[in-house]
């Protein structure tokens, strides 16, 4: 995929994010771009660790960084104590429009990422981002609790009875989206 | 290569003399950081340890180097209160975003020394480190560099990389500059002769607005008419930093500093899109970037 689609698709998510009236801050922004790679597959190849707030992409601050910088994206303050939202400004609204056809043959994966990630705060998508994170390193034999446990070790202030819940959550998630070849685009096939 | 490095014999060695002695691991994370060091997971306070020396917010490495090259570079752009800074970084859970895991901020009282640091990184990425002639200066040493070097680039032998310094290739390019059958010979003239590219374009705001790609349409209609040797794009965006991070004010509640400071919202990011051309061509570039501009910008943007 090429940058210029990448970044049309990482806006093209942000939108969404915003329409299910989502803050919407650099936090959802990344975890909704991890699971829309990992859980939907929709390739933007970022590079992923575990650092703040669970699965990170130092590329995705980048890009979220070049888009501001072109007039692609706006940042609106938010009053005490949030940190500001992100949307498509005009300019990238019209570049949204342009690539119409990229987005729409993503668009259920994009809709579906929006709907788990919409309505939740930074700490819930940091769990469910996490747990996520957990359990594709520990493969589909890892028990709730051992998942549980290394969520636990990885970020002491998620509990491991909060850990071992939001586990039961990706799990039916994972069932849901695991195998979504009918969803996947015919070029990723 | 850092890695490398730290963990070569002569390094070891150093690390082991110490009382306590140091880990390597621990050299490694702290003068890395996580992203570039993927071998480990880093523990939240690994994290923020981390991020008090490479951090991009405040991160002792960025926050010396503006002072360094600011002081050097003569320019006043690069200031800020860095001992008011320093002494009130605080580690924060995140409570501004629901959530406990700490975080690298700050006590109120430092919120304008910090909006005072990332103004000053943001003059000095526009007028230092992305001035135009600053900029096609490292693309003609990163030419002459690859047509040099063998291979193309450095070795990645930790003690053979050792033996290169910037003595050896100030010598180089001289020579390479006194001799016209060297490979590096162009490049080399380019920097010794100060007879570096010029700009043709550069981004504006208008032509931006109209098609957010008019640099890069220039660029190759510049290269069918001229030929590609003559010139070179340069195109490139401040890094990602985060300027969100927890503010503990005197009242004791956690906000985010981007909810505490307007600064903060408005400070732009820097970028670089330039268009350069070999001066002998400089002329007839002008010209015909004139002829043809409003149809260049219009052609992918329409």
């Amino acid at each position: 995929m090429s940058k210029n689609d990448r970044c049309v698709l990482l806006m093209a998510l942000i939108n969404e994010l915003g329409r299910r009236e989502s803050w919407c801050g650099e936090t959802h922004v990344q975890k909704a771009a991890y699971l829309a790679q990992n859980l939907q597959n929709i390739p933007f190849n970022y590079d992923f660790l575990l650092y703040k707030h669970g699965p990170y992409s130092f590329e995705v601050t980048d890009e979220l960084t070049a888009l501001r910088a072109n007039n692609l994206l706006v940042v609106r303050a938010q009053p005490y104590p949030y940190g500001p939202t992100l949307s498509p400004s005009e300019l990238g609204r019209s570049m949204m429009l342009g690539r119409a056809e990229l987005i729409e043959r993503y668009q259920p994966q994009l809709i579906e990422v929006a709907e788990i990630c919409g309505g939740k705060g930074v700490a819930e998508l940091e769990r469910v981002a996490t747990a996520y994170f957990v359990t594709r390193e520990a493969g589909a034999d890892a028990s709730i609790r051992d998942r549980g446990v290394r969520v636990n070790k990885l970020k002491p202030h998620i509990s491991e009875a909060e850990a071992m819940a939001t586990m039961r959550n990706v799990d039916q998630m994972i069932a849901k989206f695991g195998s979504n070849e009918v969803r996947r685009p015919v070029e990723d096939r | 290569m850092t890695i490398e490095l730290i963990r070569s014999p002569s390094m070891q060695s150093i690390w082991e003399e110490m009382t306590p002695p140091l880990r390597t691991e621990d050299v490694i994370k702290l003068a890395v950081g996580p992203e570039k060091y993927r071998e480990h997971v880093f523990t939240d306070w690994e994290t923020i340890l981390s991020e008090t020396i490479v951090g991009s917010a405040f991160g002792a490495d960025r926050m010396d180097y503006l002072l360094r090259d600011s002081y050097h570079s003569g320019v006043a752009y690069g200031s800020y209160d860095r001992y008011r800074l320093i002494d009130t970084l605080r580690v924060l859970p995140r409570e501004d975003q629901g959530s406990s895991e700490p975080a690298l901020g700050l006590e109120e009282g430092g919120l304008h020394s910090a909006e005072a640091l990332m103004l000053a990184r943001y003059f000095m990425y526009q007028q230092v480190y992305f001035h135009p002639v600053r900029r096609i200066y490292d693309i003609h040493l990163k030419e002459f560099l690859k047509e040099w070097l063998r291979n193309g680039s450095f070795s990645t032998n930790p003690s053979k990389y050792l033996t290169m310094t910037d003595a050896e290739v100030t010598a180089a390019i001289l020579s390479a500059s006194r001799n016209f059958r060297s490979r590096a010979h162009r490049s080399a003239l380019n920097i010794t002769n100060r007879q570096h590219f010029k700009v043709l374009y550069q981004r504006n705001p208008a032509d931006h607005n109209r098609n957010p790609d008019a640099s890069k349409v220039i660029y190759e209609a510049a290269c069918k008419q001229f030929g590609s040797e003559f010139l070179r794009h340069d195109s490139h965006t401040q890094r990602g930093e985060s300027i969100d991070f927890p503010v503990l004010m005197r009242d004791g509640r956690i906000a985010s500093s981007l909810s505490m400071s307007d600064t903060l919202n408005r400070v732009p990011v820097a970028l670089v899109d330039y268009v350069f051309v070999d001066r002998d061509k400089l002329e007839d570039g002008r010209e015909w970037l004139e002829r043809e501009r409003e149809a260049l910008v219009a052609r992918v943007g329409g």
